[in-house]
């Protein structure tokens, strides 16, 4: 059997943790009821209903105080309700009380989890929970002991609020599972306890072995085991450096950024998923600086229809009302496959992808997209729309084109006027003739997107592990390009801003604020960290020292040395790989 | 009787916590409550049964109002989901 050293996962919570791993394996109570046992004593099955809901709401209330009190009202409503209905079950058909449970969970379960919304299937999660937790108290299983667990990262299928919150008060330093949502009870409470969580598809519990150490790293999204004696110490450093840094970064979630010399850098953040939009909601998120529309596209087994994205659309808009929501049409192609749409190409990155796939399927791909961004656009004028990919006029006039068609079909009370249109800044083409493309009329505002500004710079694949040394996003030659991009941008009044991984590290604000730049848009759990790296610096300082050191520098490290060195000259904490 | 629609513009829709604020406040009220969502009707009063509706922000609701307190309650009703649960979970 092959160990996995290091598994990947989405972040829950963020942080790091380096401990030994505990697994922990829950017995599904649920799954050992039988679904059919009769009871011929009506009155007393009854009677052992009222009993359990008695104890579980005993139970239920030992950890109230560790659960926001709205959580403890809503899980006791549904421990009557489901007792309820299971009465009913028991009196109508003659079953026993388990089996009446069962059979009430199981036609719950299935609603909320076919509502489709990860934010509905993780009710049913809870549901499971509260239902296991009516079993128990039936037949006088006693609360599992946690003490074991203090001071380990946990690993586990999955977990549910209640296990969570027990763990959080048993002093756990992490939580993996293999599956669970960002936005679930068990993910909220994780976070709420600063308590790293890390979701891996890839973790198999029985492919572990026990009492181990590993490094529960929430903050790049992996989870390492048996580390290396130099991973340890570097992470034993980070980790001193991590607790300072989140104690001042809380206090900037929901300021406002400015330098110490007064510039307001505005902080926006990137979503791939609706979840994912809710978090950012609850992240002093300024607004979305880039909606990754494909989430859409590959959760369904055709194209999506008009009212499925303009759902999605309207929803995220009034998440962030009032505030700026950038849509970045879809970038699709040939890399990352879909059935619906069968694409072949001997060089996806540089074929058809982004707005040349768009027009190439304009009908399948780029008329119901927009039909459905103007319809929502109508009543949410906070959205923005944004052109994946752009390298020609050509390309901006013919969307310009398109849009004017269908707003003038779809609705009579705006003009393409009212829109709110941007590029991406992702090819060397979009930067050196940004005049050419930002004189097409439309365009309003501009995205540096820096991953694959630096892909096509530097000509190496971002991700082939093989060229790992020659992708850098800090590389003299890109961000001479994206100095020359803000230079053309200020003469032609283009408001740019940046949304690529360059501005989520911390190392990249100083740089970043150096060229010029004054909107980034980041993932979610670092805004409160970005937002107090940008109060220690100055603009004007930045932008002296950095032109300078752009001047003579070599290579990527000469820029990261830049960087490094002002943000120890201002005493921010440096965690952030650079 | 009284019927009619709602546009949820809170946040997280008919999910956990407004859909207990939901119940609890329709199941003051001596008049039955109905709560449509597209062909869907449930009950108004149970918690699961609105939480299997899977409501959530920017969908539609239709609610049937029906009893002695039907006026109140509509009144009370329309109060959370247009101007209580905005303000709150946004």
């Amino acid at each position: 059997m092959i160990l996995v050293r290091v598994l990947r996962g989405r972040i829950a919570s963020f942080g790091l943790a380096v401990a030994p791993v505990v697994k922990h394996e829950s017995v599904s109570i649920l799954d050992s009821t039988p679904p059919d046992c009769r009871a011929s004593d009506t009155r007393s099955e009854l009677r052992r209903l009222e009993e359990a809901l008695g104890e579980a709401s005993r139970r239920l209330s030992l950890i109230s105080s560790l659960l926001e009190p709205e959580l403890t009202e809503v899980y006791s409503r549904i421990l009557s309700e489901l007792v309820q209905e299971a009465g009913v079950l028991v009196e109508s058909e003659g079953l026993c009380a388990e089996s009446a449970i069962r059979i009430v969970y199981e036609k719950y379960s299935s609603l909320l989890e076919s509502t489709g919304s990860e934010l509905f299937a993780v009710r049913a999660q809870d549901l499971r929970a509260l239902s296991e937790l009516i079993l128990s108290s039936m037949k006088g299983v006693s609360w599992s002991e946690y003490g074991r667990l203090r001071g380990a990262i946990v690993l586990a299928k999955e977990l549910n609020p209640m296990t969570m919150t027990a763990l959080a008060s048993a002093g756990v330093m992490g939580v993996v599972t293999a599956t669970g949502g960002i936005t679930s009870h068990s993910a909220i409470i994780a976070r709420s306890r600063g308590i790293p969580y890390l979701i891996s598809e890839e973790l198999r519990l029985d492919e572990v072995p026990g009492d181990v150490i590993a490094i529960l790293d929430a903050i790049e999204g992996k989870l390492i085991l048996e580390p290396a004696p130099q991973v340890l110490d570097e992470y034993g450093r980070r980790l001193e450096t991590y607790e300072k840094l989140r104690r001042q970064a809380r206090e900037y979630e929901w300021r406002t950024a400015t330098t110490i010399d007064g510039v307001r850098v505005e902080v926006l953040c990137n979503a791939g998923s609706l979840e994912e939009a809710r978090v950012a909601a609850e992240s002093g998120c300024e607004g979305i600086g880039l909606l990754r529309v494909e989430f859409i596209y590959y959760s369904s087994r055709d194209f999506p229809s008009e009212e499925a994205l303009e759902r999605i659309f309207e929803r995220i808009a009034t998440i962030f009302e009032g505030k700026p929501v950038i849509v970045r049409a879809p970038d699709l192609g040939a890399d990352k496959p879909l059935p619906y749409l069968k694409l072949r190409e001997e060089n996806p990155a540089l074929g058809v992808r982004g707005i040349r796939l768009l027009l190439e399927r304009r009908n399948e791909l780029l008329i119901p997209f927009l039909r459905a961004f103007i319809k929502s656009f109508e009543k949410k004028r906070n959205l923005m729309l944004l052109i994946p990919m752009v390298s020609k006029t050509g390309e901006i006039e013919e969307f310009g084109r398109i849009l004017e068609e269908e707003v003038s079909k779809t609705s009579s009370r705006i003009s393409i006027n009212d829109f709110k249109i941007g590029i991406m800044v992702e090819t060397p083409a979009a930067a050196i003739n940004l005049e050419a493309l930002a004189s097409t009329g439309i365009v309003k505002f501009a995205s540096i997107g820096s991953n694959d500004l630096t892909q096509y710079t530097l000509a190496a694949d971002r991700n082939s592990p093989k060229l790992s040394n020659v992708y850098d996003d800090m590389d003299p030659a890109v961000l001479k390009l994206i100095q020359l991009t803000v230079e053309k941008a200020r003469r032609l009044g283009v408001d740019l801003k940046i949304c690529g991984e360059l501005a989520s590290r911390q190392a990249g604000v100083p740089i970043l604020l150096g060229l010029g730049l004054r909107s980034l848009s980041v993932n979610p759990p670092l805004v409160g960290i970005i937002k107090y790296t940008i109060s220690r610096l100055s603009y004007s300082e930045l932008s002296e020292r950095l032109a300078e050191t752009l001047r003579s520098a070599k290579a990527g490290e000469d820029a990261r040395k830049f960087a490094v060195n002002v943000l120890r000259e201002k005493g921010v904490e440096l965690i952030l790989e650079t | 009787m009284r019927v009619f629609e709602v546009r949820l513009r809170n946040k997280s829709g008919l999910h956990a916590r407004p859909a207990s604020r939901f119940a609890s406040l329709t199941s003051r009220f001596k008049s039955s409550i109905v709560l449509c969502k597209d062909s869907r009707c449930v009950d108004g009063k149970s918690l699961l049964k609105i939480l299997s509706l899977g409501v959530d922000c920017g969908d539609t609701v239709r609610i049937m109002i029906e009893g002695e307190d039907e006026e109140e309650a509509s009144r009370e009703i329309l109060f959370l989901l247009e101007t209580v649960l905005p303000s709150e979970d946004r």
